[in-house]
């Protein structure tokens, strides 16, 4: 599979087809993927694929056809909606990305995986699509998937130039919507103990907005201050605004790729939320974020004849 | 030289307030017995919010145009314990009071809590993967500089205890003293760790190397365009000390606090006008290296601000790995 992307983003960067393959190289942690910009034909080598390859590339993808190149992208289910939505958001065109899509067989979250471990210096570690081993333990990959992997719906991508690899299915409607269900369930006082308990731990960061193809405004509400909608300490009224303001502003955009869950310091659960977030987004307005390209996100938009029953 | 268990030692400071890392993610806060404290391998966070707490009142005012009506808060000078700070942390809390203490102003709120406190610093026989405090000079793993009380872990239940300025031997007296056999025990712990530190990472000369490289986009292209300018290479920093004034109304009461804040945010340079002097990643992640390996040294003398603890390393969630910098820059001064 490796030797297929690796041979495109060769052809495509010799072309002149790209200026930039973003995928993913070797990091120099233990059980690290970092992302990496080849421009050089010859460099494609450094390309890997394994399932560390846990971000969302899809904010580099706007970052870099902003700043004026061709670019080119390895891309997951998660990353091509992304790019999908950014699309349906006019952030640029379609012609400007070429997508090198790779069905994916979902990312392991590395903070289990260091806590399974424990200190792993000095030993040698491998990890590939039926195992993680240390040395001479090992585990099974599936064991260590990312909350957000297991119940991804789209893990072929949706938009690609080329696709590598064969089809992989997503889970049902059903087997998405669980955590939501079981969130949803909850008793209010349950939920809010869930949010502030979580939100709680939030050190303000920002990484999972950082992390977020779809957090790019070029002034954030909680970097505002004039004017200035909360106020940056720590109090736990300031950590829920910015949290739930935050997961608020993904409304029928987010795609469940778990890059925010996956780099907050503090471990704070996001699939539970944003899967229920999309749940009533498809079950209110037929929408799932980043299939349709030119449909822009239901609360981007509207119709004249809406009854808006809600504010009578 | 004494030997305790960590409930022995916890007695011994009773009386005062004691922070330790616990929790989920081992967030250094407050602890009522030795119980909650968590094993002392692997600190994420560091212990820099007990010196310098995430959001921290200054004072309190109740007519935004009297500066009479100014209040100071509270602030407790009564001893405290800050327990499973390991040796990059303490030296760091020094150099942080190198910022806050030279020159013409003195941070007393810093100072206060620093002169209050009484530092449990704990040997590393097990570095962490991205730890490299050995590199840098007069640095390691069991490195006491900036200690009250040095602890060498023996096994899962006992320390051996040394009292390493007067406020600490005297909590500590009333242990007992640790057999020859613990001490020789204690030897080969430390011994495991010097051994085991990465010493490779270039320092002594890299504050000039990097100054070189400052304008060359082929080293820092290397890694700009992946940051994706999040704070937590610098939240997770021990020795990272910037801060963002604000005021906030609290009823018909104001209060001025600071919060930390990141070099890495774009917000951090913006001026009022509009302009901003760093504004993309690739001058953010570049102040931040080059503050940490260059730019301190040469402003305060004999030592770097980064003092490998390896925490930036382990948490940069893009791969950002600053041992992995400075031996670029060494090798391309060369
Ligand atoms: S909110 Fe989180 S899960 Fe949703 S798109 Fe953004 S990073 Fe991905
Ligand atoms: S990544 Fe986690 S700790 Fe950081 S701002 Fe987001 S929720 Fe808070
Ligand atoms: S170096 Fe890593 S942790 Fe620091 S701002 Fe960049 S991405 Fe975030
Ligand atoms: S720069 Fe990184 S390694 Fe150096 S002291 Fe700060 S967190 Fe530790
Ligand atoms: S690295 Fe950045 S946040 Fe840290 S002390 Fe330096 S300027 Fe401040």
């Amino acid at each position: 599979m490796i030797e297929k992307i690796r041979e495109i983003a060769k052809n495509w960067l010799a072309e002149g087809k790209v200026d930039v393959v973003i995928g993913f190289g070797e990091g120099t942690t233990p059980f690290s993927a970092k992302p990496i910009f080849i421009t050089k034909p010859d460099d494609v080598e450094k390309l890997i694929w394994n399932p560390l390859c846990r971000l969302n590339l899809a904010g580099y993808v706007r970052r870099e056809i902003l700043a004026g190149r061709k670019v080119g992208v390895v891309a997951k289910g998660c990353d091509s909606r992304s790019i999908g939505i950014l699309l349906a958001e006019k952030q640029f065109d379609r012609k400007d990305v070429s997508i090198i899509g790779v069905p994916c067989q979902g990312m392991v979250d590395r903070k289990t995986l260091m806590k399974k471990f424990g200190n792993v210096d000095g030993e040698k570690v491998s990890a590939d699509w039926n195992s993680i081993s240390v040395g001479d333990k090992s585990i099974s990959t599936e064991e260590v998937l990312s909350n957000a992997c297991r119940i991804c719906r789209y893990p072929t991508p949706v938009h690609y130039d080329e696709l590598v690899g064969e089809k992989i299915e997503g889970v049902s409607i059903e087997e998405h919507d669980k955590p939501a269900v079981e969130m949803l369930e909850k008793n209010r006082e349950d939920r809010w103990k869930f949010y502030t308990e979580h939100f709680g731990r939030c050190i303000r960061c920002y990484a999972c907005r950082q992390a977020c193809p779809t957090c790019y405004c070029d002034e954030c509400f909680v970097d505002s201050n004039d004017p200035k909608w909360l106020e940056k300490g720590q109090h736990p009224t300031d950590l829920m605004l910015w949290n739930l303001g935050r997961i608020y502003h993904q409304v029928g955009r987010c795609v469940e790729c778990g890059s925010c869950e996956s780099v907050c310091p503090m471990d704070i659960p996001f699939t539970e939320i944003l899967a229920g977030m999309s749940k009533r987004v498809r079950e209110l307005y037929d929408y799932e974020s980043g299939i349709a390209v030119d449909e822009p996100p239901p609360l981007q938009t509207f119709k004249t004849d809406d009854p808006q029953e809600f504010i009578m | 030289m004494k030997v305790a268990t960590k409930k022995e030692l916890f007695d011994c400071l009773s009386g005062m307030k004691v922070f330790a890392p616990v929790g989920k993610n081992l967030r250094f806060a407050e602890v009522s017995s030795a119980d909650e404290i968590a094993s002392p391998e692997s600190i994420p966070l560091s212990p820099k919010e007990a010196f310098v707490p995430q959001d921290e009142t200054l004072f309190f005012y109740d007519n935004p145009e009297d500066p009479t009506s100014i209040v100071e808060p509270e602030i407790d000078e009564k001893p405290f314990v800050v327990w499973g700070m390991h040796p990059c942390d303490a030296k760091a809390m020094e150099l942080i009071g190198k910022v806050y203490t030279e020159g013409s102003y003195t941070d007393g709120y810093f100072v206060r809590r620093y002169n209050a406190s009484v530092k449990v610093v704990i040997g590393c026989p097990v570095p962490h993967p991205g730890c490299f405090c050995g590199s840098f000079e007069g640095m390691g793993p069991f490195s006491k500089s900036g200690s009250d009380i040095f602890l060498i872990p023996l096994d899962d239940e006992r320390f051996l205890v040394e009292g390493t300025t007067e406020k600490g031997e005297n909590l500590i007296a009333s242990l007992p003293d640790a057999t020859d056999e613990d001490i020789a025990k204690g030897e080969a712990q430390k011994k495991k760790g010097e051994d085991a530190i990465d010493r490779s990472v270039p320092t002594e000369n890299i504050e000039n190397s990097m100054q070189a490289l400052f304008d060359s986009e082929e080293f820092w292209e290397d890694i700009y365009h992946r940051c994706m300018g999040c704070g937590m290479c610098t939240y997770v920093c021990p020795s990272c000390y910037c801060f963002d004034i604000q005021d906030e109304r609290i009823g018909n009461k104001y209060r001025r606090y600071r919060v930390w804040d990141s070099c890495q945010f774009g917000l951090f340079t913006l001026e009022a006008s509009g302009h901003n002097p760093r504004p993309t990643q690739k001058e953010r992640i570049r102040q931040r290296m080059m503050h940490k390996l260059s730019f301190f040294k040469l402003r305060y003398g004999d030592e770097h601000l980064c003092v490998g603890c390896g925490r930036c390393v382990a948490i940069c969630p893009v791969g950002i790995d600053i041992r992995d910098v400075a031996k670029r820059a060494e090798a391309l001064a060369k």
